[in-house]
């Protein structure tokens, strides 16, 4: 029930926003000659001439029946473009998120273990950095660098596993360091449990404490993180598609805004809505797998 | 100790990387003819700006499309470069003829077949054209071809166009219609998007939305054929990184090179670069809704205040040439006596002051990423005004935010780039200086009659003194200020042969490939 509140939600606002901002994909169609006459006409064909809450009702009313309209731009169904730009989204996405939880969390466990000492400040220093980092500006560096200047990587497009490494850390970059220092403070927070003490205590080698019983419970609120930054890497992915001319769902959007493509925008949102909420219940799920006591709880 | 393993370990990891890396990428060059050693696969890679979105050249309305169409497709004229001027010439016309001022003739060339091997006919052009001209069709393209009354076919190869006006324009217009296969046009139905089926020297084999358009030489082609076994279209919009693909050898051609960009083009030594100005008149709209814009002598100020040289060679590097005229050289009647646009602040001010201007806000218009360097022309223009004294007040949007606003009149003077493909000035004309239509709201009785008459003219020696005599009235009474003409900037790896930059901004390489 939630979840299509949500959707309504979101649809209806991006149905308003889009009418309110000033353009008009009727003469960005037209060339610059075209007279004010034939701009009426194509926006009457567009169905762009009616009242806007008349607009909202026929699309409402096509939703139902699943038909998501056609993008003005491609003339094609705006769903089946969607779906057709989702997998390189979702490789892109699966591999920044890939790359960042691989790094991060050792990382972030590393720095907590080795509280105050220099390679803490290191990571806590780099996480900053990677947090900072603007993804266009590193996206247009990777290019640079090691594409043109070292020659290893190809400077953009999709195709082979060569094409995903600098899109994927570009992606990553932000998510690594906020779950690195997220790992950190929730490691440091579970080391100065009772029952650390008490596992130390016992005599466990320092390993089985951390492996066994710091790390599971440190990763909880990690998560927690992930998961929803999973949802924003479908924004940050928006940047880095198209420096890289990666084809998903970030390109699509950049190029049907600027088209001002109002069903593509409209579709767009509403799959990023639907994404959205598909990863929230996922977290909720993988709560309880690590910790039952949410289950009994809720 | 630990750091120091850890970061040993690092270094190690990452130098594994880049080496698998680097070993995966050579592999690449070779299988997809990437990088330099590309030359014997003979397929030639082009980085271009933008997707076309559909290459139903019915539909097509981005400048990449109109380029890669033109492999695909081929239209009854198109236009041609002859010694600086461009002409208009027949592709799949064989001939034609104005049989009187309402009807044109076309006798379509024998034996040209479509891609799906069905033979071109006169039905063919009629289906496209009706096609386009059906309201319900939506097509862009029906602005060019609108004044077609009627359609007459005589046996497989004999065309008449009846216009509803006498108009001399209607050629012009043809070269913007590339003509489909209407029989996979029904077949196909939403997938001729993306499966256009034409008569040109290049057939599709794939085209990935935002990815790339692959094409492959059409071994039926009825003329000269294609130079490369195949053509990649690949699809990068960020200017930078179009570069660098250019410079690490990934694409052989990529177009749109920006004005800031071109002495490092010029100064590497595994590249190229050509630099033409097109059709395309970048200028200043007045809106004659403001009171201070409908005095002639305002305006005047205004266009005394531009230093148009200096926009040029400092903003545009020098890669094209200060505007004398609403025309662009090479289209028919361009006015090459006029001079360039005088700049003189100091008259300027004096006008200003001979008009009593109040210091008045003027709201000012400029797109951002649409033109060469067009929010830098903005912004360095709004000083020049704001140096003789006008109160200017600038913003600069994304040009989908700004087109609406200009076509609401929101701003006093805005910045465009008005182009002429059909290269008979009064296409573009119209918009800007015809009293109905004119977007800032000139109006001109004696210019609204050449116009009318120059378009029924038929006979072009007596059009071109019409023309001139427009464009004399408009540079004197200044409803715009045209600054220059677009530059187009094409990058190109050394070795590339055969290619040559057009006026209408199309990059077409069906004669162009790479010998490294």
């Amino acid at each position: 029930m939630q979840a299509v509140i949500v959707l309504i939600g979101a649809s209806a606002i991006a149905f308003v926003l889009l009418r309110i901002i000033p353009g008009d994909p009727a003469s960005l169609m037209l060339s610059e000659n075209a007279t004010e006459e034939e701009i009426q006409q194509m926006r009457e064909q567009m169905g762009l001439n009616l009242p806007i809450w008349e607009q909202y009702i026929n699309y409402i009313k096509d939703i139902v029946v699943l038909d998501f309209g056609n993008s003005i731009n491609r003339g094609l169904p705006s769903m089946q473009l969607i779906l057709e730009h989702l997998p390189a989204t979702a490789l892109l996405v699966f591999w920044a998120m890939v790359i960042a939880i691989v790094i991060a969390i050792p990382l972030g466990m590393y720095a907590a273990v080795k509280k105050n000492s220099l390679s803490d400040y290191i990571v806590s220093v780099l996480a900053l950095i990677g947090q900072s980092v603007p993804s266009y500006w590193l996206g247009m560096m990777l290019i640079l660098f090691i594409a043109v200047n070292l020659n290893l990587l190809p400077t953009s497009g999709y195709g082979s596993w060569s094409h995903i490494i600098m899109p994927a850390f570009t992606l990553a970059i932000y998510q690594l360091a906020l779950i690195a220092r997220l790992m950190r403070s929730s490691t440091l927070e579970v080391l100065n449990h009772d029952y650390i003490r008490t596992a130390r205590a016992k005599g466990l080698p320092e390993i089985v404490v951390i492996f066994k019983h710091v790390f599971k419970n440190a990763l909880i609120p990690t998560i927690t993180m992930i998961g929803l930054q999973t949802g924003q890497l479908l924004g940050g992915a928006i940047i880095t598609e198209f420096i890289f001319s990666w084809p998903g769902i970030g390109f699509l959007t950049v190029q049907s805004i600027q088209a001002q493509d109002y069903p593509m925008i409209q579709s767009l949102v509403i799959i990023s809505a639907i994404v959205f909420v598909v990863i929230n219940l996922l977290v909720d799920i993988a709560y309880a797998v690590i910790d039952r006591r949410i289950v009994v709880d809720s | 100790m630990m750091l120091k393993k850890t970061i040993q370990a690092s270094l190690i990891a990452i130098g594994l990387i880049l080496l698998l890396a680097a070993c995966s990428n050579s592999a690449d060059n070779v299988q997809s003819g990437g990088g330099d050693t590309r030359g014997e696969s003979k397929e030639l890679i082009v980085a271009t700006g933008a997707d076309p979105t559909s290459l139903d050249p019915r539909k097509t309305w981005s400048g990449p499309g109109y380029s890669i169409n033109s492999h695909i497709l081929e239209p009854l004229v198109f236009r041609e470069i002859k010694d600086g001027k461009v002409e208009i010439v027949g592709v799949l016309a064989e001939e034609f003829e104005n049989i009187d001022e309402y009807t044109w003739k076309f006798t379509l060339r024998e034996g040209v077949t479509f891609h799906n091997g069905v033979p071109l006919t006169a039905e063919s052009v009629k289906f496209t054209l009706e096609s386009i001209l059906d309201p319900e069709f939506n097509s862009p393209l029906s602005q060019w071809i609108k004044d077609i009354d009627e359609i007459i076919t005589e046996g497989d190869l004999v065309l008449y166009i009846k216009t509803k006006t006498p108009t001399r324009g209607l050629i012009g217009g043809l070269a913007q219609v590339p003509i489909v296969e209407p029989g996979a046009v029904e077949e196909l139905g939403e997938e001729f998007n993306v499966k256009p089926v034409g008569t040109g020297p290049y057939r599709i084999v794939e085209y990935k939305p935002n990815n790339s358009v692959e094409l492959e030489r059409f071994e039926k082609y009825w003329g000269k054929p294609g130079v490369n076994e195949r053509i990649k279209f690949m699809i990068m919009p960020e200017n930078a990184v179009r570069l660098a693909a250019l410079q690490r050898g990934d694409v052989h051609i990529a177009e749109n090179i920006p004005s800031d960009k071109i002495e490092e083009v010029k100064n590497d030594p595994n590249l190229d670069v050509y630099v033409t100005e097109t059709l395309r008149v970048n200028m200043f709209v007045n809106n004659f809704d403001n009171d201070w814009m409908q005095q002639q002598k305002f305006r005047e100020a205004l266009s005394l205040a531009i230093d148009r040289e200096l926009l040029v060679n400092n903003i545009l590097g020098g890669n094209t040439i200060p505007a004398s005229s609403v025309s662009p050289p090479g289209t028919i009647g361009f006015h090459d006596e006029l001079p360039i646009y005088e700049y003189n602040p100091e008259k300027a001010k004096e006008l200003l002051e001979e008009v009593g201007y109040d210091g008045s806000v003027i709201k000012m218009g400029a797109p951002a990423g649409r033109y060469a360097m067009d929010r830098q022309i903005g912004e360095a223009a709004a000083g020049m005004f704001e140096d003789v004294g006008v109160n200017i007040d600038l913003e600069i949007l994304e040009f989908s935010s700004f087109v609406p606003k200009t076509d609401e009149g929101y701003y006093d003077i805005h910045y465009i780039g008005v182009a002429d493909l059909t290269i008979n000035p009064y296409m573009h004309w119209i918009g800007y200086y015809n009293s109905e239509n004119s977007e800032g709201g000139y109006a001109n009785p004696e210019v609204d009659a050449l116009m009318e008459q120059a378009i029924q003219t038929i006979d072009d020696e007596v059009a071109i003194e019409i023309f001139k005599d427009i464009q004399e009235i408009l540079y004197e009474e200044k409803p715009t200020l045209p600054l220059y003409y677009e530059p187009h900037m094409v990058g190109v790896r050394k070795g590339v042969r055969g290619f040559e930059p057009r006026l209408d901004e199309y990059i077409i390489v069906r004669d162009a490939y790479f010998e490294p």
